[in-house]
Formats: structure tokens, sequence, C-alpha cells
């Protein structure tokens, strides 16, 4: 009777272990009060009282999710149309050559990659000097660095092979016919995609935002390495609470993060729910 | 805020130069029977590779570097059991480790290059516990005002020239909360910047919320700041060096300036932990760590003053005593001089101060 869920016990070790103990202990740190550096438990429901009186964390997390929705739609609308294409007009001994190049700056750190960017959009990077030559401007321009758009670029470009990932793993299991079936039935070629092909790559969809979104959401490094003080996220105050030992307080704010994740995901799995009951019933 | 510090922060952010360094320190001083070993937490600008290989071959002593990440890391740490024989620490976390228990106090008439010291670090009233010394003094820094004489006609010599809308997005901070409004405190005339009372505190966060728009981005660490400057920033408040610094990258120029009103500074030193059982190994080890050769070598690779005033002599005889007196190495009595500056410290109040920083560099 046992034996079916041994193979449960690695995860539930270290999902319990790690995982579980960590919550637990940022529960707890939650509601109990720094002094002299240290967390005492002495019970208050002061740090959730502060950061929800407190304009500036609302505003933060709003700017925060702006940031997300805009580079969530991004990194999504620019990878559906690159795994239609890979898995409808690519043949597939070239498929996984281009799967690999896709996850290929997987390969080079993370910070690398958000430095190589600051080199791109800098006063002295890529774009600047080809505005100089093309003639477009006379001297650098210092638009492109130190702010929300330059966090909203990076962030696509770190979590546009996620995005690439769960929707080709999608639509590599579409039965293609049924698309070209609705256009021998008259349906436009865009029509068939959103009322043939979206409806069935739903659930490929929704982890494709939910991969991209939910790590932008904790993000800290992009938007202090190229936000400057305009493109600050939610996770850089979180951060700041942590670095000067502030540990309830970074506690309370990282599980109000949480909870609107975890609030997120319930809504979006009860849409899918409710698509596929429905689905079921036309 | 600290030269270590902000390197540290480059070591947290992986970069590699500071990994090498690392590297080398292990590899220069690891190793030797558990006798001869001494395991040392400091900054990188304590210690040559070079140097600890040179001390295990002439004092066979086996010196183990670890980085610290911040003052206040290294001080939870070593209260929860970190096995260390030497540690080093800011200004005023100093007495906060003694009064913690954590440190013991050093005997001056033991180790031969106390004298060396300048007199006005031998006796410093909050590095004194009992008539004894709770640290060996290592160096200081203030924080300047650098600016770039190519851009900037008129030099910012004050806090409240920052606020000018001619430095909006222009301005660099480096990203130490505690600093930036113990900074804000400077400017705004608090009695105690690392101390402030809720009003005072208030008052340096109207300075910051005014200065905010000018700022083009707090710089996490030391390459941080020169990408900064190189990219469209003209003035920096940062630690001494940072002119020379630019200069090996090769960037803008940069020519520091003191603020009328002062400045922060931190000003470290080396203690003995209680708990280390090896404490004569520790006094050869500071007394070797401590010879003038080494410390001016040292100045060298990482230019900001040290308490050491053989060193200085030294180094105005090797021809660096311009130099020297650029990064005031010949005014030891400015990190005491609270009128001038205020030295790094943990404020009693660190809630107020991190909410504070929240409230002005969020959205």
């Amino acid at each position: 009777m046992l034996r079916k869920y041994v193979g449960f016990v690695p995860a539930a070790l270290l999902l319990g272990g790690l995982f579980g103990f960590a919550l637990v202990v940022t529960v707890l740190y939650s509601f109990w009060e720094v002094s002299d550096f240290e967390v005492k438990a002495n019970w208050t429901l002061g740090n959730y009282e502060y950061l929800l009186s407190v304009g500036t964390y609302a505003r933060t997390f709003g700017a925060t999710l702006a940031m997300v929705a805009s580079a969530t739609v991004l990194t999504v609308g620019a990878a559906f149309p690159f795994a239609y294409w890979l898995t409808r007009h690519v043949s597939p001994r070239w498929r996984r050559p281009l799967l690999v190049a896709v996850v290929l700056p997987f390969f080079a750190s993370y910070l690398l990659r958000i430095y190589a960017w600051i080199a791109i959009l800098g006063q002295n990077g890529a774009i600047n000097r080809a505005l100089q030559a093309a003639g477009i401007t006379d001297e650098p321009v210092s638009l492109f660095l130190f702010n929300r758009p330059a966090v909203v670029l990076v962030l696509v470009y770190l979590y546009f092979p996620f995005g690439v990932l769960a929707l080709y793993v999608s639509l590599e299991r579409f039965d293609w016919s049924q698309l070209n079936a609705a256009m021998d039935l008259g349906a436009s070629p865009l029509v068939a995609l959103r009322r043939v092909l979206l409806p069935q790559i739903g659930p490929g969809v929704v982890t494709a935002v939910v991969f991209v979104a939910i790590p932008m959401l904790g993000e800290y490094v992009t938007p202090l390495l190229v936000g400057g003080t305009k493109g600050v996220m939610a996770g850089n105050l979180v951060a700041t609470f942590f670095d000067t030992g502030e540990y309830s307080r970074g506690a309370a704010a990282a599980l109000l993060i949480a909870g609107f994740v975890t609030a997120a995901l319930v809504y979006f799995r009860r849409s899918l729910d409710l698509a596929a009951a429905a689905d079921a019933r036309h | 805020m600290h030269e270590g510090v902000t390197r540290r922060t480059a070591l947290r952010l992986g970069a590699g130069g500071a990994a090498a360094a690392y590297l080398a320190a292990c590899g220069g001083g690891a190793g030797g029977s558990e006798d001869n070993r001494i395991l040392f937490k400091t900054w990188e600008d304590h210690y040559l590779p070079e140097q600890l290989t040179e001390i295990r071959r002439q004092d066979d002593i086996a010196v183990k570097v670890s980085f610290i990440d911040d003052n206040l890391t290294n001080l939870q740490q070593l209260k929860r059991g970190g096995r260390f024989d030497v540690v080093s620490a800011d200004a005023l976390w100093v007495p906060k480790f003694r009064a913690e228990g954590l440190i013991d106090t050093l005997d001056p008439d033991d180790l031969s290059t106390w004298k060396n010291l300048y007199p006005a670090a031998r006796n410093v009233s909050f590095w004194t516990d009992a008539g004894k010394p709770t640290c060996y003094p290592h160096g200081w820094s203030p924080h300047l005002l650098y600016y770039n004489p190519d851009e900037v006609t008129t030099p910012p010599d004050s806090w409240a020239a920052l606020l000018d809308r001619k430095y909006r997005g222009k301005v660099v901070l480096p990203k130490e909360p505690n600093d930036i409004l113990a900074k804000a405190g400077v400017a705004t005339g608090a009695a105690k910047p690392f101390a402030m009372t809720d009003a005072e505190l208030a008052r340096a966060k109207a300075y910051l919320t005014e200065l905010k728009p000018n700022i083009l981005k707090l710089a996490q660490a030391g390459t941080e700041e020169v990408r900064a400057f190189s990219e469209g920033a003209t003035v920096i408040s940062t630690i001494l060096g940072f002119d020379l610094r630019m200069e090996e990258a090769g960037g803008p120029k940069a020519r520091g300036v003191l603020p009328r009103e002062g400045t922060i500074a931190f000003a470290d030193g080396e203690m003995v932990v209680a708990s280390s059982p090896k404490r004569s190994l520790v006094n050869r080890f500071l007394e070797a760590d401590f010879q003038p050769e080494w410390i001016a070598k040292r100045f060298l690779k990482y230019p900001h003053p040290h308490f050491d005033e053989k060193a200085y002599k030294l180094l105005v005889d090797q021809g660096h005593g311009e130099l020297a007196d650029r990064v005031l190495y010949n005014r030891p009595e400015l990190p005491f001089d609270p009128e001038q500056v205020a030295l790094v410290a943990p404020p009693p109040n660190q809630t107020a101060y991190t909410d504070a920083y929240n409230e002005v560099f969020g959205a």
C-alpha cells in the first residue's frame, strides 16, 4: 500500500524540508518584530499595517504589475509566432537545433546577459552609435537606459525562452488538420487561429504566462541594474528590508506578493476549468 | 560605505575579478595545520594575496580569508557561532561587537607595530574599553563628491548643490540605504546622521525626495559606479580613489571635493574574536599584517588613507607623497572630527531608516 508513495518521498522531503520550512519561518517572521537587528517573537500585525497603509508600497506594486504585464504580453506575443513557425513550417530535423538556440542564452550568466543590454542601451552603446552613425542624433541619447522601458525590454529578453518552450510543447501536440478543416469550411486564417487553435492551446498559453510573469514579479536584479531610480520594482523594496536586517517587514512584503501570485494562479486555474466546462457543454 | 563593501557587492553579483582574488587568497594562505591557521574575515583591501604567501613563508601562519558581506551580516554570523580568529568591522560597529561580547580587547604592549599608528588612532574613545583598544585601526575614507570637470563648470561642493535641477538624472549614489540617509542627514544638519531623531529623519527624507529626480541610479558595486559615471552621470558621491578608478577605466575625468556641510566616512579595524583559542598566533599575525611595507603596497593598490604613520612616511620616501596627501593620508584626525565627518554606525532605529529609504525610492 505504502509502496506507491515511495516516488513521492524525495519531492516531499525537498519541498517539505526546504520550501515548507522556509515558508513557515517567513509567515512567523511576518507576525514578529525586529529589535536590535534580531527577530523577536513578539506577535504583531504592525508589519502588514505599515505596508498596507503607506502608499509607496501599493504604488510600487502597481508599477511592478504594469511592467510585468507589459513584459509578459510582449514576451508571449513574440514567443507565439516563433513557436508557431517552428512547429508549422520548420522540418523536424531543424526544430531541435533551433530550440537549442533559443535556450542557448541560459548557458551565459544571468548577470552577463543583463550587462550585455547595458552595453547595447548605454550612452556608448550599440543603439546610440548606430543613431549617430546614421546621422539621426548628434550626441548620445540617454533615453534607453535607467527607466521602466529598459526594465521591460530586458525582462522580455530574459524570459523569452520560457515563453517559447511552454508554447512549443502545446503547439507541437495540436492537430493541424483541424486548422486546415476550419479554413476549408470558409474561416479566414485569423478566425481559424482564434476559434480553433487558441481554445485548444489555452493551457499552453496560460502556462507560458505563468512561467514568464511569476518569476518577473520577484525580479530585483534587472531593475537594480537597468532601472535606475525610475524602474524600481517591488522586489527591490523587499530586498532592502532584508539587506538592512528588517526581516519581519521583508517577510510580510514577500508574503503579500506571494498571496497575490497565489490568487492570480487560482483565478487562471478557475478560468481554464470554466473554459473546459463550456467546451464540454458545446 | 567601505571600498570593501562595494567590492563585496561585486562579489555577490558574481564579478569574476573578486572571485579570482578570493581564490588567490585561499590558494595563497589556506592549508597548514589547525594550529597555525588563522581564519580572517575581512574586506579585500585589507590584505594582498602575495602578502599572505609571504606571511606563510616567513611566519609560518596560514591565513584563510573569507569576505565580509556587510557589517550586519558579519555581526550576525559571529553571534551564531561563526568560527573566525580575526574579523574586520567599520567604525561604530566595533563597539556593537564588543557589547555583544564577541571580541576581546588588544594589548598594545604585545604588538610591536602599534607604535607605528598615528597618535590620533591610538586612543579612539569608541574603540577603547576599560583602557584597552577593541580593534587594531586599519584605514578610513570619507565620501567625497566627485564630478566630471568637462561637464560641470562649478564644482558641487555641498550636498545642497546636488538639488540643482541642472543635475537632473546626473547624480549617482552608492546603494547603501543607511549611508544614503546619513548623507541626507549631513545635508540637513542632523546632529548624529547615523542616529537621527524622527524629526531629523523626516528632514533627511524630504531632502532625498527632492534629490530623487536628479539621481540617475543607485550604483550597486564599485564597477557599477564607474559604469554609471560613463553612462551620463556627472556627479557621484563615493569613497576616495574614484578619480583613480575612472582614470584606470579610461572613462570620463573625475575630480573630488569634500562637501562643505561635512560627510560620512568609514574607518575600520581588525578585531580579535573572543572565542578564538589562538591569541598569541593572532598577535603574531597582526604584527605581520601591519608591517609598514605591506600597508604601503596595499595603499598603492587601494588608495585610501591608513592609520599607520610609518607607512605614510615610507610612501613619501618612495615618491608617493603627493598621492598619499591627495587622498588625505596626512589627515588622520579628520575621521574623528564629528564636526566634519559622521562615521558609519548601526542606527539604533534601523526600522525607521529602512522605511524612510523605501518610501523615498519606491515608486
